[in-house]
């Protein structure tokens, strides 16, 4: 049976590639995105089935009135993906407040407020998938990325909710995290902080080496069938990696963290107090 | 050696306690808050080694010029404790727009702009701890507790990215995640939403929860000695749980991900290509 997808951030990326997979096999997708000439095309070919809105995810009333407009259009929401976002590089104290604030609001207020818009329509279906694209950098951190780290973990911490909240009302929520992708995170979508402490140059440098292996990249085409897969199934997980890379690494670093945690132990637990 | 400490919001709870205790072994204490009339009997007892600050931290200009008075002041700065934030009880779904970004922008925010202060004194003198209040719900989620959760986990993020970024400079980050605690976090400082009927259910699981065992909750005077051998600790951890939950809880947690990583690895390895 054919299912009405709602996918943010739609007009390039994973967002743009996953609309034109979800339309190709027979699903009616409204997509958004700040602009959507560059989903033209894509009205061209699939006409009423694709249902594209200009909007922008920072402004919750445009927000709710959106996922009116697709209620009304498509009669209801099967699937939301949350997949707005962008990356901010640059270290935490040369990030200006500006650049922080948009950080969050772009990849956390706007998978809240689409979240909360959404929530009351899945239901009175009482039923519904929120798939909340995050990032292996929601898990673990990279240096000159704390931002982006922050709204990433951020997200994490707010969908694991959402899904707690919702499993008795049939809703059911995932968290993608992928691991790096040659999408254009890293280029044209990146914004950037100033580099005028010189004191981190050699943190820069080494962070321009580690990021020089594009081999370790994984191919965006190749997250489709997953993808697919993971709106189809009856038992979606709470937490999808993406990327062969990304499970092994995870692992490493949360045998890491308790065998850190372990060395204060019995401070830990004395002050508990009784 | 006396230590020179920075604490927001240490009018209550844990960071007057922690305070009381800094002053008394000798240290010497800037504190800010929102309303400093709560610090007048330590201004009293502590006149030389005491100095409160009127202070909202979301206020990016008035927390650089309160760290530039904090080390004009006692000429050095060896720690900094970001201690200021609260609660919020709502389901993701009740929370209004106003109670959602006034909470990130105490817990995260707030937390940012102090530790972007404290740097460029701590890169000057090469050395310097940040300590971050982070919750055992910035490792793992409860209900009711979304927006939370949500700041928590991203004081985690963004202090686990800064460690790496200052440990070149002898700075040290810790990221401190006290378990439930019988402190005002779940009465007076806290803000509730508007509740709607389809959440009840969940509301009333998480306050049985609450209620269960007496001892479920820590005794806030015993997180003293552990603040104090953070604090003067060579070589202080990236993390710290205070009490005897979370380092239980989250290795069970933890536990739980990984076996459903694992049960989809096949899916995650095939969307590499």
């Amino acid at each position: 049976m054919s299912k009405v997808i709602f996918i943010t951030g739609a007009s390039k990326g994973f967002g743009k590639l996953w609309a034109e997979a979800f339309l190709k096999r027979g699903d009616k997708v409204a997509a958004t995105a700040r602009n959507t000439t560059a989903l033209n095309e894509l009205v061209a070919t699939y006409g009423d089935n694709l249902l594209p809105l200009p909007l922008d995810v920072n402004n919750r009333e445009e927000v709710f009135n959106t996922v009116q407009t697709i209620e009304q259009k498509f009669g209801r929401i099967d699937v939301l993906i949350n997949n707005a976002g962008y990356g901010l590089f640059g270290t935490t104290e040369e990030t200006t407040e500006a650049q922080a604030r948009l950080q969050m609001e772009t990849n956390f207020f706007g998978s809240l407020w689409v979240t909360q818009a959404v929530l009351p329509v899945m239901r009175r279906q009482k039923n519904g998938h929120i798939i909340q694209v995050s990032s292996f950098l929601g898990l673990t951190t990279l240096p000159l990325l704390g931002l982006y780290n922050a709204s990433k973990f951020a997200v994490e911490g707010l969908i694991e909710t959402v899904g707690t909240e919702t499993a008795h009302l049939g809703i059911k929520t995932t968290l993608i995290e992928p691991n790096g992708y040659a999408t254009d995170w890293a280029g044209a979508s990146a914004s950037q902080t100033s580099s005028d402490i010189v004191d981190y140059a050699p943190v820069r440098e080494a962070f321009a080496k580690s990021a020089e292996h594009p081999d370790t990249w994984g191919k965006p085409e190749a997250t489709i069938a997953p993808l697919l897969n993971l709106v189809d199934n009856a038992n979606p997980p709470q937490r999808l990696l993406f990327g062969k890379i990304a499970y092994q690494a995870i692992q490493q670093v949360y045998t890491q963290r308790l065998k850190d945690i372990e060395t204060w132990k019995e401070v830990s637990i004395a002050a508990h107090g009784h | 050696m006396s230590k020179t400490i920075f604490i927001t919001g240490a009018s209550k709870g844990f960071g007057r306690i922690w305070i009381s205790a800094l002053l008394e072994r000798g240290d010497k204490v800037v504190a800010t808050s929102r309303n400093i009339s709560a610090y007048d009997d330590l201004v009293i007892k502590y006149p030389a080694t005491f100095m409160p600050l009127t202070l909202d931290i979301t206020n990016k200009q008035a927390v650089n010029e309160a760290m530039e008075k904090a080390v004009l002041h006692f000429g050095i700065l060896d720690v900094v404790i970001n201690n200021a934030g609260y609660g919020l009880f709502g389901a993701v779904e009740e929370l209004s727009e106003k109670d959602a970004r006034d909470i990130l922008d105490t817990n995260v925010l707030g937390t940012l702009f102090v530790t972007q202060a404290a740097l460029p004194f701590f890169r000057a003198q090469g050395h310097g701890h940040i300590i971050q209040l982070s919750s055992v719900l910035g490792v793992w989620s409860l209900p009711i507790l979304g927006m939370y959760n949500a700041s928590k986990f991203a004081v985690e993020g963004l202090s686990e990215a800064l460690a790496k970024e200052v440990e070149g400079f002898g700075i040290h980050v810790t990221l401190v995640e006290p378990n439930g605690y019988k402190t005002e976090f779940g009465s007076g400082s806290a803000v509730r939403a508007n509740p709607l009927k389809a959440y009840d259910h969940v509301r009333e699981e998480l306050f049985k929860t609450e209620g269960m065992p007496a001892d479920q909750y820590g005794n806030p005077e015993a997180t003293v000695d552990a603040i104090l051998q953070l604090i003067d600790a060579k070589n202080p951890p990236l993390r710290l749980f205070l009490g005897n939950l979370g380092l239980r809880k989250t290795r069970v947690e933890f536990q739980k991900k990984i076996a459903e990583w694992e049960l989809w690895d096949n899916v995650a390895v095939a969307a590499h290509g």
